[in-house]
């Protein structure tokens, strides 16, 4: 059975995630409204949730961070896009949930913080540290690119790239 | 302008504190604000009005509703430009000095993402600096600001403007203020990520707590 893994912004949001403010800080978008079009990956198995955080968080050059996954699966409307990664795994899982309307996405978050735990993969820092320091040190040429972007910086500085960079 | 060019224009800038009186002249807006005047016109059913206000990255003044207004700005300024007074021009002072004294100054809503925070910090270190010690910001976008304040270089800086944060009723907002202190903690920092990672009421942020003292 598939999983449709969604990595958190923050954690404090999912300790009251129906709580307006946290809706809005895991999916809010510009001029204060919901996101209705949700990315999320589609993997076969939990473990993958460790090399979906590490790519997402890579390829959007955010600072890392013990991002966890929480499973969306169970959405009516899930539409096959490829994501901006820059990473071929996550680039050919990522998906979009499609939301009618602000009601249509609570109803969905309420269902789902009934069993919220089961739902959670967390993730930490220190193993994204690993995963990231180990693809660079067995050449993946894929992360060797990504030591390349531009967006890179915040992550490699994190620490020490084992790439030089 | 670089991360460090930010210190000294921090240093200089004038910040109005609460005992200052709520409805400050127009002179001392001039003093504490930097602004833009934009003269095309907000939007269709404005009733006339044709300037706005732009300063600490937002609309400060409008005729109508502010919030909508703010979304068009930011069509049309797709990267905010802040101006000193002094360089806006003499129907520009004008305009303001109309707005200032006819409309109050309230605060509007403002958000960006974190990818625009990140890039803030770089690109205009003294907006986002601006931003978080402003009340424009709701906690769940104050969060990704806090977070983009900790790209600074200079740790000093990063944690006068972060450590009062670490005290917010809003988990959210301690959380985003804990990672941008990430890299850089001195030793009482330590200390009270230690306590927040022990005793703070939200699980999510003690785990932050946990994970920034790890590094």
């Amino acid at each position: 059975m598939s999983l449709l893994l969604r990595v958190a912004k923050r954690k404090a949001s999912w300790d009251d995630i129906e709580n307006e403010e946290s809706l809005r800080a895991e999916f809010g978008v510009e001029g204060g409204l919901l996101d209705l079009s949700l990315s999320v990956y589609e993997v076969n198995e939990k473990e993958r949730s460790l090399q979906v955080s590490a790519e997402h968080q890579a390829g959007s050059g955010l600072n890392p961070k013990g991002q966890p996954c929480y499973d969306f699966s169970g959405a009516k409307i899930v539409q096959e896009t490829l994501g901006e990664t820059g990473f071929e795994f996550t680039q050919n899982a990522h998906r979009e949930i499609k939301f009618e309307n602000d009601g249509d996405l609570k109803a969905f978050i309420k269902q789902l913080a009934k069993n919220l735990r089961s739902h959670h993969f967390p993730v930490e820092k220190k193993h994204i540290r690993e995963y990231s320091k180990g693809r660079i040190e067995k050449e993946d040429p894929e992360w060797l690119e990504f030591c390349s972007r531009q967006n890179s910086q915040s992550m490699l500085r994190d620490w020490k790239c084992p790439n030089g960079c | 302008m670089s991360a460090s060019a930010a210190v000294d224009d921090f240093q200089e800038v004038a910040f109005p504190d609460e005992s200052e009186e709520k409805s400050p002249s127009v002179s001392q807006k001039r003093a504490t604000f930097t602004t833009k005047i934009v003269s095309e016109p907000l939007s269709e059913d404005d009733g006339g009005a044709s300037i706005g206000i732009v300063g600490i990255g937002g609309v400060v003044a409008s005729d109508t509703d502010a919030y909508r207004d703010f979304i068009e700005m930011r069509t049309l300024l797709p990267r905010f430009e802040i101006l000193p007074m002094s360089h806006v021009g003499q129907l520009a002072e004008e305009a303001a000095d109309h707005y200032f004294r006819n409309i109050p100054l309230k605060s509007y809503e403002v958000s960006f993402t974190q990818e625009e925070y990140n890039e803030m910090a770089l690109q205009n270190p003294l907006l986002l600096i601006r931003l978080v010690q402003s009340d424009f910001l709701r906690p769940s976008n104050l969060t990704f600001a806090l977070e983009a304040v900790g790209n600074f270089r200079d740790s000093g800086i990063v944690r006068r403007l972060l450590l009062p944060h670490l005290n917010d009723p809003s988990a959210l907002v301690r959380e985003g203020a804990i990672y941008g202190l990430t890299n850089h903690l001195d030793e009482p920092t330590r200390k009270k990520l230690v306590e927040i990672s022990q005793g703070d009421e939200s699980s999510g942020v003690r785990a932050a707590a946990e994970e920034s003292l790890e590094g």
